[in-house]
């Protein structure tokens, strides 16, 4: 889903805008369902858009990435390294070439190899799990309770601020692990 | 007479917790009330999405952006509001609001009595100051200020030391697992841990929703089940009480009788306004409170009004806190249900007081998980070890915060400055210095920490020993039964001005180790009724 809260700070939310909101997140919700429809409907953004969103499934391990939200991270980690499209294509290029299909071996290989892509690559990481891009003053909020993190512990907590269960629920026993 | 723009028999300086239950209170009765608020109204949706789309998370000030006319402390950017000096400037690096609706829309919401013992530090253990009130003067406001707020509490007899003479309105909320094992294992282990009153609903009460844990009681309560000041302003607006946002009073005046007749404010633009009353009373949190006073000097008060004494901006007082955080050989998931419902309590009262500060300790039921991830990923992990760690962290970290008790020093004083804010006003300096008294007990709240840390294995234990402030500003306008050394009387009257009332924590002559809102609230809830009778209106 999009991020149905992402209302820029100095913006009212008039009731237009949240109808438009709320439609978009049932229809990218409708179609996020599977990875090949994403493909699909987003056939026509640009080659970066996809060749991002191809290299966060591999760097997060999760196929059913949300492309609008990468389309922003996209944009924002380009706003801070003029690299990015070209160390894109390198670091997909290193797991191809070398077969690797899963972020601890890419890592370390780029550790290893390509020390300056593999902070890009923990870049992109950072920005799909906190859902920030930088940080200090200048970090952008991308998404808030579509941050990786949530989605890790939602069978125990939620992304503060929001409540999905009725009141009194916390004195049942969370997860064990 | 009605209230208007321009005058009212009382004059309410501040929309807070403290002006809002005085003007909800006299209004109520029929008196009429102008409430002046220095800062914009903001709506509740507004600071949920502030914080939801705003990066600096930890930051309670961050949904609150302030407003040029009337600024509050922003530290992350600093903007620098508070001018802060001495060897423990950094611990006096407060946070308030200057908005409809005060401080309280951003706290713990607990709501704790101070002890008896509170009231006469001097008298009983040799140190600090004598409020010239007792508990027992207070006891029936407190009861009073735990219905207006809406306060859950246990109703199952535990003591915790403050004489109740009827339950809390509610019952409280039951714990998390988190605090329900932590209850468990220190209670064994010779602590005392207590569950915390809280204004904060276990049903639905005063027309507010029962908690559904959203975990964000700071900064801000998505669904009002927590109580903030803004209930009881609503609520004065509807009982007749006219507000009048974003004046910003800077200048009280007094007649020939040392009566306050007027104050004025000025507007966003600068422009000045002048509205008259019968009665003031000044509720614009300690700090705001005391520099108002401060600015109204007159060739008669030289050193500001209400202040022959020269008490006024001195024995500032906060409760230092000092922290640790470690991580237990057990998930305990801290994040489910509100974010405080404990407290360590064996150290409140006794004879140690004469020699080092009470304190109460508290655990802390915030979601882990942003600090998890940001630590998670600061070791450079990917893939399924980062997502392991997450999880670890998130269910194993456990971060304990204290309050410890400081002596009123007139020393640690607010002053005006010769820096003016954008409306040409004096931002304040602030000296402040943290002495041994607090010292000595921080120390020993160090040794329980790591006692704690033990009984969980606690690995990574981290201490923070700095002092960090905790925003319960004290002091400023001290109460006292004698006018050379004290500003206002123990009806919280200026001793200077006989129609000058003091709704603010700055009155209060003693920290003690709990936080000061229920207080505060107490304390104005009396001065309405006070009012009242002085107003002529008949008092239940």
């Amino acid at each position: 889903m999009s991020d149905p809260h992402a209302i820029p700070p100095d913006q009212p939310a008039s009731p237009a805008r949240r109808r438009v909101l709320l439609a978009t997140s049932l229809l990218i919700g409708t179609l996020a369902v599977s990875g090949r429809l994403v493909q699909t409907v987003f056939a026509d953004t640009p080659a970066q858009d996809a060749a991002f969103l191809q290299l966060s499934q591999l760097l997060t391990g999760r196929p059913q990435l949300d492309a609008t939200i990468a389309h922003r991270f996209y944009s924002a980690l380009g706003t801070k390294n003029s690299q990015l499209d070209s160390q894109i294509q390198e670091i997909a290029g290193e797991a191809q070439t070398n077969s690797l299909t899963n972020a601890d071996e890419l890592l370390a290989a780029l550790d290893a190899n390509k020390p300056e892509l593999a902070k890009t690559a923990r870049s992109i990481v950072a920005a799909w799990y906190s859902g920030v891009v930088g940080d200090g003053p200048d970090a952008l909020v991308i998404t808030y309770a579509n941050a990786l993190m949530f989605d890790l512990v939602k069978d125990a907590t939620m992304p503060p601020s929001y409540c999905q269960a009725a009141p009194l629920y916390w004195s049942a026993k969370p997860p064990l692990a | 007479m009605r209230a208007n723009d321009h005058s009212a028999d009382v004059i309410v300086i501040g929309s807070g917790v403290a002006g809002a239950l005085v003007a909800h209170d006299l209004s109520a009765a029929g008196i009429s009330v102008l409430m002046l608020e220095a800062g914009p109204h903001l709506e509740r949706w507004r600071i949920v999405e502030n914080y939801r789309n705003g990066a600096n998370k930890d930051d309670n000030q961050q949904p609150y952006p302030a407003s040029k006319h009337a600024p509050h402390p922003e530290y992350k950017p600093d903007n620098d509001y508070l001018i802060l000096k001495g060897p423990d400037a950094k611990a006096y690096a407060s946070q308030y609001l200057r908005v409809v609706g005060g401080t309280t829309w951003h706290w713990a919401a607990s709501c704790w009595r101070f002890l008896p013992n509170d009231f006469h530090m001097k008298q009983v253990y040799g140190v600090g100051r004598d409020w010239g009130i007792s508990y027992d003067d207070l006891e029936p406001w407190y009861y009073k200020a735990e219905l207006e707020l809406g306060v859950s509490g246990p109703n199952d007899g535990t003591d915790l030391g403050s004489p109740r003479k009827q339950n809390y309105p509610m019952d409280h909320l039951p714990l998390s697992y988190n605090d329900q094992r932590f209850s468990d294992v220190l209670n064994a282990n010779g602590f005392r841990l207590v569950s915390e009153p809280v204004a904060r609903n276990s049903r639905p009460y005063d027309e507010r929703p029962t908690c559904c844990g959203n975990n964000n009681c700071m900064p801000i309560c998505p669904i009002a089940a927590m109580y903030s000041g803004i209930v009881h302003v609503l609520k004065a607006e509807r009982a007749g009480t006219r507000l009048l946002t974003n004046a910003v009073v800077y200048r009280l005046e007094v007649d020939a009788h040392d009566n306050i007749i007027a104050a004025l404010y000025k507007d966003p633009e600068g422009n000045s306004h002048r509205v008259t009353g019968k009665y003031f009373v000044l509720a614009a949190n300690a700090l705001e409170s005391a520099k108002i006073l401060l600015m109204s000097n007159t060739d008669k008060f030289a050193n500001g009004l209400a202040n022959s004494s020269d008490q006024v901006g001195r024995n500032l007082m906060d409760h230092p806190g000092t922290g640790v955080t470690f991580l237990a050989n057990e998930p305990l998931w801290p994040g489910r249900g509100p974010m405080e419902l404990t407290s360590i309590v064996d150290h409140r009262d006794g004879d140690f007081r004469r020699e080092w500060a009470s304190k109460k300790l508290h655990l802390n039921n915030q979601s882990q998980t942003r600090k998890a991830t940001l630590k998670a990923l600061s070791m450079g992990l990917a893939g399924k070890k980062l997502d392991e760690e997450i999880r670890y962290r998130a269910s194993h970290t456990v971060n304990i915060n204290s309050f410890h008790d400081i002596l009123p020093d007139p020393d640690n004083r607010l002053v005006l400055s010769d820096q003016k804010d954008a409306l040409g006003l004096p931002r304040m300096e602030i000296t402040y210095k943290i002495g041994d008294y607090t010292k000595r007990s921080a120390e020993h709240t160090h040794e329980s920490y790591a006692k704690i840390a033990q009984l969980f294995g606690g690995t990574e234990v981290t201490f923070d020993d700095a002092f960090a402030p905790n925003n319960h500003l004290m002091g400023s306008v001290i109460m006292g039964s004698n006018p050379k050394d004290s500003v206002v009387d123990g009806d919280c009257r200026a001793h200077d001005h006989a129609n000058l009332y003091l709704a603010t924590s700055g009155v209060m002559a003693s920290a003690g180790s709990v936080n000061c809102t229920l207080t505060i609230a107490a304390l104005s809830l009396r001065i309405a009724d006070t009012l009242k009778r002085q107003l002529g209106h008949v008092t239940t």
